[in-house]
């Protein structure tokens, strides 16, 4: 499992040494125990987050991007965008055992969030099914001449929904101009136009896939139909010949999460052996970043700002059939049928005396096997920046929560001895993520009472950032 | 894409509003927390800054009813304000003058809605306007 | 409009082919992820003889995303709150794509025959049932009878 990042350090251990280390540098202020405390969890986030970079550019995680924990711009952002997108067209060129190296129905970018090339990788190995075009039906009566005839008029791609309600009315300009800078309204604010920009970007992406997958479709129909005016056995193209396609269809499988047909073998489950598509099997992710379950004990959702970050966590995915942790799959391709891409070409597949799926020809195997064993293809494999993401998200996390230990000082040291204005903290407190949006309606609104306020809250900001900067260039040198 | 029911939608517009998701400039709830069929909202718009809405909280009152969201929702202010697509008498925002209601999408929200407003408040036209006395309501 | 997933339209047939007693689950005819949904209170518990009306959505990435399920009907249960709204681990955390409409409206008929009140969701109910359970159990009786009765 090359692709799993290494664990953690042991993060109590990294908690306890930065917040040694950075206590020093905050102004320890009686009476405001409640910041010092946000500050040091802040700051022994830092620790940790720059423990676990230092871990993963050891590994193989950082990749060609270098570090992954530093910001990305737009643009960047965009190219990788389009060319995971790029990598989402099913090409029939790309085919693996009659199958191809990506999904055919997933249309919404969310699903298939995958690492695209590690799972092209494990299909080109054999350690995963091919993502194979699903029968939506299946009768076991169907003869030969039938199956080949509805197979042979499977597309490469389900179709796309033409409207998707996310993209309704949002301009998406020439297609073949890469440059769309023209279609943002510049009369918005800075962020408005981020979001703009975003909103356009993901509409023509989705466009674009659309005639990418769709000049795809036009020149496999085009090989078929030439292949028509052949008799069989003349052409040597990768069109698969009827042999392979009978042989894959005839013991067509139903999938129990998608209850579509696909060809056997299919993936199986390491705990208890249930069968899952390719497709099916690469939309299956960790959920999303959050807070223990336990710790959320009361209806009431809590401050996400009082909340140590640490806490963060995210759990592996569980079997889906029997709730095992770590879910993760074996595949077990048949040896004589390797065509496509390292094997023969699909067109000469002549079928084979002994049927593949004789009872003694599926692996008989008892007990399941461990996450580790390298047969196994865990979920997590699939999405190598999980780890990535919880840290960012904890960074995230621990930025508010600067942020709001910074308000908090600043209004101490404004009004030594006095609480902050009851209406104002409660009209803009509890909902400003970022400094600046509440330190314009405060130092104005009330800016005449206290002159020296904005100065002095610069002041204090300035110090936390500092802390936080030392404490960032500490644990750079260790 | 499978059309997401309005209590569904509402549901999901509830939380993002409880959870405080959304924009700091703007939030939302429901009247009542008993009201099963969820058609009575309240809403607050920070005015923004460098305009005479400045520093100002509006609170708003929005109805969703049956049609919500493939039709807008009705949404009145109950404090007072100076603006050309809120009537004077009533509070009332009048769809023919505000763009988001006239050409309502079912991808709108009642964030949407309040957030558009904040951004009326602020046009160049608006932003200027005599306001009201602070606190004075419809 | 996509056409529906192949899943959702064999799910719907064999509800209707083979139905699970008790409950019936009938797909809105112009929106076929939309389902309206009833549950009879189970025997023995406090919700016995009562109708309960839901409705259930799938939603675009079902089944890697739990169907969303709330009651109409009004309810004195811990689990659920004022708006329907239900505290149920399958329809959350442990939500598997292997489960299905029939099994969740199972665990939500389960979940009336006993309740979790140290999982509450309505917290002010919770408390009663903790405190006063027999008084609790009395509303929720009462409250079946006077909003969850077969018309």
């Amino acid at each position: 499992m090359g692709n799993v990042p290494g664990k953690l350090e042991d993060e109590s251990s990294v908690r306890a040494k930065r917040s040694m280390s950075t206590s020093a540098a905050l102004p320890n202020r009686a009476g405001n125990g409640n910041a010092t405390n946000r500050s040091l969890r802040t700051s022994s986030m830092v620790g940790t987050i720059l423990n676990a970079r230092r871990h993963s550019e050891s590994s193989e995680v950082a990749g060609e991007a270098g570090n992954p924990y530093k910001r990305k711009s737009t643009k960047e952002k965009e190219r990788l965008k389009e060319r995971h997108v790029k990598q989402l067209i099913v090409k029939f060129s790309e085919t693996v055992d009659g199958g191809f190296l990506a999904p055919f129905g997933s249309s919404s970018l969310e699903k298939v969030d995958y690492d695209a090339g590690v799972v092209k990788t494990l299909i080109l190995e054999r350690r995963l099914a091919p993502f194979y075009t699903p029968l939506q039906d299946f009768d076991e009566s169907w003869t030969r001449q039938e199956l080949i005839k509805i197979v042979d008029g499977l597309p490469l791609h389900a179709a796309f929904n033409e409207n998707v309600e996310a993209f309704e009315g949002v301009p998406v300009g020439n297609l073949s101009q890469s440059d769309f800078e023209h279609l943002i309204d510049k009369s918005l604010s800075r962020r408005e136009q981020r979001r703009m920009r975003n909103k356009i970007f993901n509409a023509r992406l989705y466009q674009k896939r659309l005639r990418w997958q769709e000049r795809e479709n036009e020149k496999f129909l085009e090989l078929k139909l030439d292949a028509k005016k052949l008799p069989e056995g003349q052409h040597k193209t990768l069109l698969p010949s009827d042999d392979l396609k009978a042989d894959l269809y005839s013991h067509a499988t139903e999938c129990p999460i998608c209850f579509l047909h696909y060809p056997q073998p299919i993936n199986l489950s390491r705990c208890c052996l249930q069968p899952i598509c390719s497709e099916c099997f690469v939309q299956i992710k960790r959920q999303e970043p959050h807070f223990p379950h336990d710790s959320e004990d009361s209806g009431t959702p809590a401050d996400e700002e009082e909340k140590d970050p640490n806490l963060l966590t995210s759990e592996p995915t569980n079997c889906p059939y029997c709730a095992t942790p770590d879910y993760g799959v074996i595949y077990e391709p048949v040896s004589t049928r390797r065509v496509g891409i390292h094997g023969i070409t699909p067109s000469s597949y002549v079928h084979q005396e002994k049927p593949f799926l004789q009872e003694s020809d599926v692996p008989i195997r008892r007990g399941s096997l461990a996450a580790s064993d390298r047969k196994v293809v865990t979920s997590d494999s699939l999405r190598p920046d999980w780890q990535i993401k919880l840290n960012k998200e904890r960074m995230r996390l621990a930025r508010r929560s600067a942020n709001a230990t910074a308000i908090h000082v600043s209004n101490q040291l404004v009004t030594p001895g006095h609480q902050m204005s009851p209406t104002i903290s409660a009209q803009t407190a509890p909902r400003s993520n970022t400094h600046s949006d509440f330190a314009t309606p405060h130092a104005q609104l009330h800016g005449s009472m206290w002159p020296p306020n904005a100065t002095a809250t610069e002041i204090e900001n300035q110090m936390i950032e500092q802390a936080i900067k030392l404490s960032l260039a500490e644990s750079g040198k260790n | 894409m499978s059309k997401v029911p309005r209590s569904f939608r509402l549901l999901e517009e509830l939380e993002k509003g409880e959870k405080g998701l959304g924009p700091e400039s703007c939030s939302y709830g429901l009247a009542d927390s008993d009201d099963i069929a969820m058609v009575h909202w309240n809403g607050t718009i920070l005015g923004p800054p460098h305009s005479n809405h400045e520093n100002r909280i509006y609170s708003v009152a929005l109805e969703c009813d049956e049609g919500y969201p493939d039709q807008p929702p009705k949404i009145k202010f109950l404090s007072k304000i100076n603006l050309p697509c809120v009537n004077q008498t009533t509070g009332e925002v009048e769809s023919d003058r505000f763009e988001t209601l006239k050409n309502w999408k079912r991808s709108y929200t009642m964030e949407t809605v309040l957030l558009d407003l904040r951004k009326e408040m602020a046009f160049p036209a608006n932003k200027k306007l005599p306001q009201p006395p602070e606190g004075s309501t419809f | 409009m996509a056409s529906l997933p192949k899943r959702i339209i064999k799910e719907t047939e064999r509800l209707v082919s083979d139905p699970v007693p008790g409950i019936t689950a009938i797909p809105h005819e112009d929106n076929l992820r939309y389902f309206e949904v009833t549950i009879e209170g189970p025997e023995q518990s406090p919700y016995e003889n009562g109708v309960f009306g839901l409705e259930l959505f799938l939603p675009d990435d079902y089944p890697m995303e739990a169907p969303k399920v709330r009651f109409l009907t009004k309810i004195y249960h811990p689990n659920i709150d004022r708006l329907g709204r239900i505290c149920l681990d399958v329809l959350k955390t442990n939500w598997s794509p292997a489960l299905q409409i029939r099994t969740v409206l199972l665990s939500v008929q389960a979940l009336l025959a006993s309740p979790n009140p140290n999982d509450p969701l309505a917290n002010d109910v919770a408390e009663d049932w903790l405190q006063h359970e027999d008084a609790a159990i009395a509303k929720a009786r009462e409250w079946t009878k006077l909003y969850a009765t077969r018309q």
